[in-house]
């Protein structure tokens, strides 16, 4: 990647942009499923019922830190193996 | 004797033995004391069962079947030594059980996705004569358990040469006092400059303005690579979420502004505490560059696992006898005090011939020498205690790392000694302490327990150097007298200053409370 | 951000470029997903008690990011012996 120009580098910037709207959508997608199957167990009516709802509530706000602290590892472990393998 | 009445052809058979009722028969063949009956008995009765115990007979138990004595001897013999083992691992298990579940709590406390939990770190060395895994055992059965239920974080040094943990620590010491000097110098010059160079900067500022254009472009793009390189705008929760990007990592030992409230240290074995004292008082006393040497600062190998792996650094080959170790062992030791000696009598260059030819080891691979201490024992009351750490001490504050965290001689100390004896006539000591191995779970799970509480006290001079001496009551005489001949580290006496000692703060599991009111 | 040296080769062309970095760049998001799904799945129970991240599973997060990268580098390691050794055929 070091071996773009500047312009490349601008139109690259745009590609990068869209990626992350795209790994946005997956994640939010990704969350809805998850919750889904492992919440939502009982069929016996149409609207989710309040136990549901709150294992909902509970179960997308875990997965979204999980996310984030995942993300600053990744980012910490990331950051460490490039500096290593510059050695 | 009873009379078997005759068989006679046309009649049924009687084959019922009879005995008459004043013939009381206390022999052997005791056969139940029938009346003569005019019914013919259609069963044939068996034969009288065989012996029978007379002891259980006289309980009035029916006629059984047990083995011979010999074999009830043995059967006894064994059930016990299994039994006696069972039951130990049985109270092991309860007491670590009972342990964990009283830690439990701490680990359910909730944390942002920012916040790094609170660490310890733990010098393990392995005991006289043997080998790492020794200590690591005793580490991983009686205390990892209570750590992981815990929700504390730990990072393993260990060691397998003498000396390690001594200069890995007092190198840490040393760097952060070089980090805190650098610091003020820079601080001063800062100072001066202002004082001076306010009225000419304001000058040499409108030169700038000049060239600034083409300086822009170039950190614009500068600034462009960092940013596409940057994992913050490529994944997708940080899409749009400005906050999240400018987020940095907390330690949460860092939000504690008491030193000694953060973190923690234990050392597995006696041999460690002894080097972690002396490394200390190596690094605030001693001198902050290597005496003798100046170029060339030695690089040693200190092997940092963060789990079970222990990087072995010269590969001890864990098949053979532990008498080939020894060799291994006692030559490594003759080397690096042969070091020792040989810098005391000669130059500087003889010392680098010296260097060279020890770099390799048996294996051939290069074995690091570790460097000396900088200042003896003897010198601590002639040297000046770290003025780089003066202010720090005097406010009793935290000295500021690159974390935020305490450093790490002003976290509390645990010691926890690694009992092991050698040799074939120690056979039945060691028998004994197989059966008894609950009760240092006891102790064990109550000294971790009151690290993550942190129940501290005092460093207390007088005594606590002589934490766990009791160990080195198992320490082979061979190997001390060996040691003594070399003037190795762990065999002598653990001299401290005062001026450190004070310093210092210790756990104590007396404060541990039994049950809690919870 | 040149993941386990790949996009080394020199290429002319700037369609070429990006998109070589456009790969690169699919992995390292790939690789994020999967230890996200998958550290999830180790580290997380499921019955859902409340909306926090607990000291446990915080620590477990940690380490399982950790040996996921050391993972990553050991199999990149293997690769590297076995692909030498001529065991695989056509990779890539």
């Amino acid at each position: 990647m070091d071996q773009l120009n500047q312009r490349e580098q601008q139109e690259f910037q745009k590609l990068v942009e869209q990626k992350q709207m795209k790994d946005f959508m997956r994640l939010y997608s990704n969350l809805v499923e998850r919750c889904f199957s492992d919440c939502v167990n009982d069929f016996t009516s149409s609207k989710l019922t309040s136990k549901e709802e709150s294992c909902i509530l509970k179960c997308s706000e875990k997965f979204l830190k999980h996310s984030e602290r995942v993300g600053q590892r990744f980012q910490e472990q990331n950051a460490a193996m490039t500096q290593q393998m510059r050695r | 004797m009873s009379d078997k009445p005759e068989v006679k052809p046309e009649v049924k058979p009687e084959v019922k033995p009879e005995v008459k009722p004043e013939v009381i028969s206390l022999d052997n063949n005791a056969s139940k004391i029938d009346q003569s009956s005019s019914q013919p008995k259609i069963k044939e009765i068996p034969k009288s069962k065989g012996y029978s115990n007379p002891a259980l007979r006289a309980m009035g138990l029916p006629p059984l079947r047990i083995p011979s004595r010999n074999w009830m001897i043995f059967w006894a013999v064994v059930s016990v030594g299994i039994g006696g083992i069972a039951y130990d691992k049985y109270q092991q298990t309860k007491i670590r059980q009972k342990w964990c579940d009283r830690v439990h709590n701490y680990s359910l406390e909730t944390l942002n996705p920012n916040e790094k939990v609170r660490k310890i770190t733990i010098f393990v060395a392995p005991p006289p004569n043997s080998f790492l895994n020794d200590s690591m055992y005793v580490f991983r059965r009686y205390i990892k358990p209570i750590l992981n239920s815990s929700g504390v974080d730990y990072e393993i040094r260990s060691e397998n040469r003498q000396g390690v943990i001594r200069s890995t620590v007092s190198a840490e010491i040393r760097d952060l006092r070089r980090q805190i000097l650098i610091k003020n110098l820079e601080l001063e010059k800062l100072n001066t400059e202002n004082q001076w160079f306010n009225k000419i900067s304001k000058y040499l500022k409108s030169w700038i303005t000049k060239s600034d254009k083409v300086l822009k472009d170039e950190q614009d793009y500068l600034k462009l690579q960092s940013e596409l390189k940057d994992i913050k705008n490529l994944i997708g929760i940080y899409y749009q979420n400005e906050s999240l990007k400018s987020q940095t990592t907390i330690y949460k030992d860092s939000e504690i502004i008491e030193p000694s409230l953060n973190g923690g240290v234990i050392c597995i074995g006696r041999g460690a505490y002894k080097e972690y004292i002396q490394g200390i008082h190596e690094g605030l006393l001693g001198p902050l560059d290597k005496p003798l040497d100046d170029d060339s600062m030695v690089k040693f190998n200190s092997s940092k696992i963060s789990e079970e792996k222990a990087i072995d650094i010269e590969l001890p080959p864990k098949d053979d006898e532990k008498i080939s170790l020894e060799v291994v062992n006692q030559d490594k030791i003759i080397e690096n005090n042969n070091e020792d000696k040989v810098d005391e009598e000669t130059n500087l260059e003889n010392k680098k011939e010296k260097e060279e030819e020890e770099e390799l080891d048996e294996n051939g691979e290069k074995l690091l020498p570790i460097p000396k201490p900088f200042i003896s024992p003897l010198d601590y009351s002639n040297s000046k205690l770290a003025p780089e750490f003066q202010k720090f001490f005097d406010s009793n504050s935290k000295i500021p790392t690159s974390t935020d965290e305490s450093i790490i001689f002003q976290q509390p100390i645990l010691v926890i000694p690694v009992y092991n004896i050698v040799g074939f006539l120690n056979i039945p000591r060691n028998i004994y302490r197989h059966y008894t191995k609950r009760y240092l779970m006891e102790e064990y799970g109550k000294a971790t327990v009151s690290v993550i509480e942190q129940l501290k006290s005092n460093f207390n001079p007088q005594n606590d150097l002589d934490l766990c001496k009791d160990e080195e009551n198992d320490w082979p005489k061979n190997w001390v007298k060996k040691g003594q001949e070399r003037n190795s580290e762990w065999v002598q006496d653990l001299i401290g200053d005062e001026r450190v000692l004070n310093k210092l703060w210790v756990y104590d599991a007396e404060k541990v409370q039994e049950n809690p009111e919870k | 951000m040149s993941f386990l040296g790949l996009g080394g080769a020199p290429q002319v062309s700037s369609e070429a470029k990006i998109q070589a970095a456009e790969a690169e760049l699919d992995l390292v998001t790939d690789m994020f997903n999967r230890l996200v799904d998958n550290c999830h799945q180790k580290c997380i129970t499921k019955g859902y008690s409340e909306g926090d991240l607990n000291k446990n599973e915080s620590l477990c997060i940690d380490r399982c990011v950790a040996k996921y990268f050391e993972v990553n580098v050991k199999v990149g390691e293997n690769m590297q012996k076995l692909g030498s050794s001529g065991a695989f055929a056509g990779r890539p």
